[in-house]
């Protein structure tokens, strides 16, 4: 063959390999399109105007004061607590949650599916009502207390957690229990148990196993679940307030103090970049680890993996835990629960009442199906984005940045991005003020990494040629994601839709920043009680939880039932 | 131009080259190997084929039409993966069912296919089973029926019987050619086994390295392989340096236990070349002979149940054969004379 | 191709969502007036309905979270504000308000029905609507059962007998907290409010962040309160309020409010029109109303704080159970906006640390 033909024929070659070659690829950035857009107008786009702002504020602050109060003792101080509360907690919670996420992973009892809708309770409960619960549980006047005082004849109560460090971590075990148990749970419910009965047959004692085997084989879900507590825990603001005392600040809190009650922007914006700094750089981590951590696995389906306890052992085991999980979650809800009966249903009865008049009165079926709304929305939007996101960034090995990218808004502070959205949501292209467009937006932005950790686990651990052979047998990419991908995903996309239905549902300070008052929700209308004295409106601030729990528990078990066929997972 | 064509197919892994120049045909209705050690890169070039993975150079053709941008599921080809991918959320009849789904067949169309399919594998009473229950052959069988099912133009098998016992490979091993003749389907097999490459196909593609080293039906390519590595990859073990003597007109060979006369005339060598000598063991003859005559010590003798195999010492080198075990066989020490048929030498050039 | 159909479909929705039309006003159809308040506001439907009859205008409220969260917003926004009126600005947070210019001068004429101890502007870019002490809550019951005198003074506090029995709220993040430090420096003054606090803290003072967790959850006085410490930092209207809101059940509020010269701090609220309105005359309006009777009259069962305007009649339950500080102690707004920060680190060195 002449040399100028072959070269030819090399060049054609090449061109049609390139377009080849990056086909796959150009559909993956464009599967990214659209949560991009999302992640640039809805959070670095306020982001960057409150920056922009906090350095023009007041005429421009003091950078040399601003830089020593910044990386002064104090803030050094608030950061090592912020981090070492957030550590404590999340192993905490970790420790707590892996015995249920067994149990719940390999065990089937009667009950299972309404526990674990309960076990989601306390995630959208507000810190106000977890306080009341906490304080009716473990609080001075609790029958606990009560009883010891008479026992021992004592003048004071002799249990008070509150406002210590011991109240923080068990109120972030209280919240964060659930996460542990559904992400790790979910994903250790599909995984192979024969993978651990060959090392117990290769001479491994149970423990050996786990640890060996099976503990290895869960650190994606692992990792995913202790990233999301961490970062929880690492910008919790209510339950450091309410049930720490003011002993306690962590970055957050220190950051709302700065901007609302001292006016401060200059410092809380540098808060904020501190603590979004932290964040990135954990996420990092995190996402690089992943990547060396996932790997495709034989997941199994349900029936196959899980059985009824059989052995007394086994019974007593699952009792235990379960009881761990009633006496930490159920104890506080049903005490609240109850006690918005202390008055028959009159406090029921009270919230559909407006003897005063007021413009704002919140009648409850409005309050419901306001949040319900809004919780829908984000759960549609979160698992639209969260879907696309995981897909085009599971098997990328440069995926990790973007990724890290997607889990910011978890760790940045509400307030700021509050102001934010107050500065940037006034005028076109994005006049949202006051729409509810953009609560929708607002708390999309918070479920969306949830629905992310809870799928690209999974996605990553589905073996290859279970989607090549799709392919091969004629499926285009979408169908292949149809056929393949989503029946196996379904579980864990339940549960993130479950997470940010829940995330919305249970959000106060956006809603409260950027709703208007003709679209109350039921934690709007839950502050609204108990920013007055009297026993109806604490009554009515109660029987309000009550019905946002009864709520969340049967918007979970709604979202779990809608299941299509062969998704039985 | 063949059914299946790919010329010059370039592929690196991880920086190193793993196909470098393949190219071969398939011709319609043909049961193809593609055979070869592990690492020659024959279950890539399967991929290739499949378009899970894109040439870094070279086409596929099929029917003449360039395919090599053409994605996987516009192909009409199916592999079948050695770990057989089998959906673990779908049934056995859904398992099945997923091609013909895919080409948007009538309900009705897709239950008479796999009520087929499902006969021609002998998995009648298996349409709702649970995929993740099923055992090894059984899983075989429906990934068979599976890839079956939608009437693929080509059908790749990747070490379709690697993951089985060998009962049932045995079985298989009769099974699959029968069945895939039945449906009269172009299939290309991917082995590292020359008996399962033998046993399944009407022709083979011996890679290694990268290329193809020689094409031909499994008798061909056994009785006259291309080279020395060829022809141990094969197992013929009986080779020997070899010089072809240097007049035109006389077919003599010298090895290191002496002169052999060969009278193959159309592929002897140029007089005074150099190369090797193979001895297909099926012509050496242990008895006293006038052509070719050798003697040698027996060095070792196994017992294989159907056959006896022996070792000799000759000078250079070893001869192995088998031996019926009607024969009394020589024992390890004895002397003794033989001779090689004439037919049985193929020279091998350097 | 059918996939990206779908594709184009939900990029469509999505952007339809996004830009959905401002509801531009047809000529004769009511106007459009924005009132930022923050979230505690409340106010009778049918007062609002009135003043919209009256100048044929559809009042939109805007809640924007607690005081402080809401000025910030409104200062934030005041290139391009959210609202034509804003109401209740205290004069903890008065002259940071002022500072940042965010309103116009209104020289409104229901001004004159004002005591002018209330009126802390002098240029009229506020007016002040109405007020309520923060003063010490105490339960009834404790104070009876251990014959204990209830407190006369903050000074009262540090004695022996009253060890333990307070709560507060932590000034960084409350508001009756931050109105109670300032009613201490009121009283003793810089130099010597510390020195009160210190000894406060010997006297096991518990500070808690939220009034609704020191009034709920420590205070016992109240008929839903879950502690032990019957001394509580509230309002001087909250013995009213467990009256109204016990239905009946109660006929005499459970708690009192400590009111004597020296204890309490009054906080007042203001009102003001927002630079950049468009409606100016609509909130000139709304500013009449404001001061007017129908909306004083409204102000105590709604927010359970007094009307500025003192002609207006009071609820029964007012009358009967709802106290006004004697002499509330003073501080200037400019002072509070200067030291704010200061006074409150120095305050959690002595308190918290």
């Amino acid at each position: 063959m002449p040399d100028n033909t072959d070269n030819e024929s090399r060049i054609t070659n090449h061109e049609s390999q390139k377009a080849v070659r990056h086909s796959p690829f150009a559909i993956r950035h464009l599967l990214l399109v659209l949560p991009l857009l999302f992640l640039a107008l809805f959070y670095f786009y306020p982001l960057s105007a409150i920056f922009r702002v906090s350095l023009t504020w007041d005429g421009g602050p003091a950078l040399d004061a601003l830089m020593t109060r910044l990386f002064g003792a104090a803030t050094l101080h608030t950061l090592g607590f912020t981090a070492g509360q957030a550590a404590l907690s999340t192993a905490l919670t970790l420790l707590l949650g892996l015995p249920g996420a067994y149990v719940f992973a390999r065990y089937d009892f009667p009950g299972k599916r309404l526990l674990n809708a309960l076990t989601t309770v306390p995630f959208v409960l507000p810190t106000v009502v977890v306080a009341a619960a906490f304080t009716a549980v473990l609080g001075p006047r609790s029958p606990l207390n009560t009883a010891l005082m008479s026992a021992f004849n004592l003048a004071r109560p002799p249990l008070d957690l509150r406002y210590t460090l011991g109240a923080i971590l068990l109120a972030h075990v209280f919240y964060n229990y659930t996460l542990v148990l559904r992400i790790v749970g979910s994903f250790w419910a599909n995984l192979d148990p024969h993978l651990e009965q060959a090392a117990r047959t290769l001479g491994a004692s149970p423990w050996r196993a786990f640890v060996e085997v099976t503990l290895p084989l869960l650190l994606p879900a692992l990792a995913a679940a202790a990233l999301l507590v961490f970062i929880f825990c690492f910008t919790s603001f209510g339950v450091i307030l309410i049930l720490g005392g003011p002993r306690f600040a962590t970055l957050e809190v220190a950051i709302y103090r700065q901007a609302i009650d001292m006016g401060n922007l200059p410092l809380a914006a540098g808060l904020s970049l501190i603590q979004i700094l932290c964040t990135l750089g954990l996420t990092v981590v995190y996402t690089r680890l992943q990547g060396r951590l996932a790997r495709p696995l034989d997941l199994r389906p349900r029936w196959v993996t899980q059985r009824k306890p059989r052995t007394a052992g086994e019974i007593t085991f699952v009792l235990a835990n379960v009881g761990l999980g009633a006496a930490l979650l159920g104890l506080p809800l049903v005490t609240l629960a109850a006690r918005s009966f202390d008055a028959g249903l009159r406090y029921y009865a009270a919230l559909f009442e407006n003897p005063r008049g007021s413009i704002f009165y919140v009648p409850p079926v409005a309050a419901v199906g306001n949040s319900v709304k809004f919780a829908l929305g984000t759960t549609t939007l979160a698992l639209l984005l969260g879907v696309l996101t995981a897909t085009a960034l599971y098997h990328r090995k440069q995926g990790w940045m973007l990724d890290a990218l997607f889990m910011l808004p978890l760790g940045t502070s509400a307030v700021t991005l509050g102001l934010g959205y107050l500065l940037v949501m006034a005028r076109p292209p994005l006049a949202l003020r006051g729409t509810p467009a953009l609560i929708v937006f607002g708390h999309t932005l918070v479920a969306l990494p949830f629905v992310v950790r809870n799928v690209m686990p999974v996605l990553q651990a589905i073996r290859p040629s279970l989607r090549e052979a799709a392919a091969t047998l004629g499926a285009p990419p979408a169908r292949v994601f149809a056929e393949v991908d989503l029946p196996i995903v379904w579980r864990a996309l339940a549960v993130g839709a479950v997470f940010a239905f829940t995330v919305s549902m249970g959000e106060f300070g956006a809603t409260s920043m950027i709703a208007r008052p003709e679209l109350p929700t039921i934690p709007i209308a839950i502050y609204r009680f108990l920013s007055q004295a009297g026993a109806l409106n604490y009554g009515q601030a109660l029987a309000m939880s009550t019905l946002l729990m009864a709520v969340c528990v049967t918007g979970f078990v709604a979202i779990e039932s809608l299941r299509p066929p062969g998704s039985e997972w | 131009m063949a059914f299946l064509e790919l010329t010059d197919i370039h592929k690196t892994y991880e920086n190193a080259p793993l196909l470098c120049g393949a190219t071969f045909g398939v011709e319609r209705g043909e049961i193809a190997c593609l055979l070869g050690p592990s690492g020659s890169g024959k279950t890539t070039l399967l991929r290739i084929i499949a378009g899970l993975e894109t040439p870094e150079r070279g086409r596929v053709f099929i029917e003449g039409t360039d395919i090599t941008a053409l994605p996987a599921h516009r192909r009409g080809v199916v592999l079948m993966f050695q770990d057989y991918a089998l959906f673990p959320h779908r049934t056995v009849a859904q398992n099945i069912a997923f091609g013909l789904r895919m080409r948007r067949h009538s309900r009705a169309a897709i239950a008479a296919r796999v009520a087929e399919m499902l006969a021609l594998t002998g998995l009648e009473d298996f349409a709702d089973r649970d995929v993740n229950v099923l055992s090894g052959g059984e899983r075989q069988r429906v990934a068979l029926a599976r890839s079956l099912a939608p009437q693929p133009r080509l059908l790749l098998l990747d070490e379709p019987l690697g993951a089985l016992d060998r009962n049932l490979r045995e079985r298989l091993l009769e099974d699959l050619p029968v069945i895939l003749r039945r449906v009269g389907v172009t299939a290309i097999t991917v082995t590292h086994d020359q008996e399962e490459a033998f046993a399944l196909s009407d022709r083979v593609i011996l890679l290694n390295e990268g290329r193809v080293v020689q094409t031909g039906r499994p008798e061909a390519l056994y009785d006259r392989p291309h080279n020395t590595w060829v022809a141990r990859f094969l197992g013929l073990e009986n080779l020997f340096p070899a010089r072809r003597s240097d007049w035109q007109s006389d077919l003599r060979i010298e090895v290191p236990f002496g002169v052999l006369t060969i009278n193959d005339q159309a592929d002897a060598p140029p007089p005074g070349a150099e190369g090797h000598l193979l001895i297909h063991p099926w012509g050496i003859h242990l008895e006293a002979g006038t052509v070719n005559a050798f003697n040698a010590q027996v060095t070792q003798r196994t017992f294989h149940g159907s056959y006896f195999r022996l070792t000799l010492a000759v000078d250079g080198g070893t001869l192995r054969l088998d031996i019926a075990p009607g024969q009394t066989p020589p024992a390890p020490g004895e002397t003794l004379h033989g001779w090689i048929d004439p037919a049985a030498l193929r020279w091998l050039p350097a | 191709m059918k996939s990206r159909i779908v594709w184009i479909v939900i990029v469509l929705a999505l952007l339809g969502g996004c830009a959905k039309p401002t509801p531009e006003a047809a000529p004769g159809a009511p106007r459009v007036l924005r009132v930022m308040v923050y979230d505690s506001f409340s106010v009778s439907e049918d007062v609002i309905a009135r003043f919209e009859a009256e100048n044929n205008a559809t009042v939109q409220f805007l809640k924007a979270g607690d005081a402080g969260k809401m000025l910030n917003q409104a200062i934030l926004s005041r290139d391009n504000p959210q609202a034509d009126v804003l109401y209740g600005l205290d004069n903890t947070f008065l002259s940071r308000a002022l500072n940042a210019d965010i309103f116009e001068p209104y020289r409104a004429k229901n001004l004159a029905s004002i005591p002018k101890a209330l009126h802390l502007d002098n240029k009229y870019r506020v007016v002040p609507t109405d007020f309520g002490d923060v003063c010490l809550n105490y339960d009834k019951a404790y104070f009876d059962e251990h014959a204990l005198p209830i407190p006369q003074s903050l000074a009262d506090l540090t004695k022996p007998e009253y060890k333990g029995l307070l709560v507060v709220e932590n000034p960084a993040s409350s508001s009756p907290g931050l109105a109670f430090l300032i009613a201490t420096i009121g009283v003793f003054g810089e130099e010597g409010y510390l020195d009160f606090w210190a000894d406060l803290r010997a006297n096991d003072v518990l500070v808690v962040d939220g009034w609704d967790t020191a009034y709920y959850s420590e205070f016992s006085g109240g008929a839903y309160s879950e502690g032990v410490r019957p001394l509580v930092v509230s309002y001087a209207t909250s013995p009213a309020a467990e009256v109204f809101f016990s239905e009946g059940a109660l006929t005499e509020p459970p708690t009192g409010a400590i009111t004597a010269p020296g204890t309490c701090f009054r906080q007042i609220e203001f009102a003001g029109i927002l630079k950049g309105t468009e409606n100016r005359d609509l909130a000139e309006a709304f500013i009449e109303f404001l001061l007017g009777a129908d909306f004083q009259a409204d102000i105590p069962l709604q927010m359970w704080v007094f009307p500025a305007n003192p002609n207006v009649a009071l609820p029964q339950v007012f009358v009967e159970f709802a106290l006004e500080a004697a002499q509330p102690a003073e501080v200037p707004a400019a002072a509070i906006e200067a030291n704010r920060e200061q006074w409150i680190e120095a305050w959690a060195d002595v308190v918290l640390r």
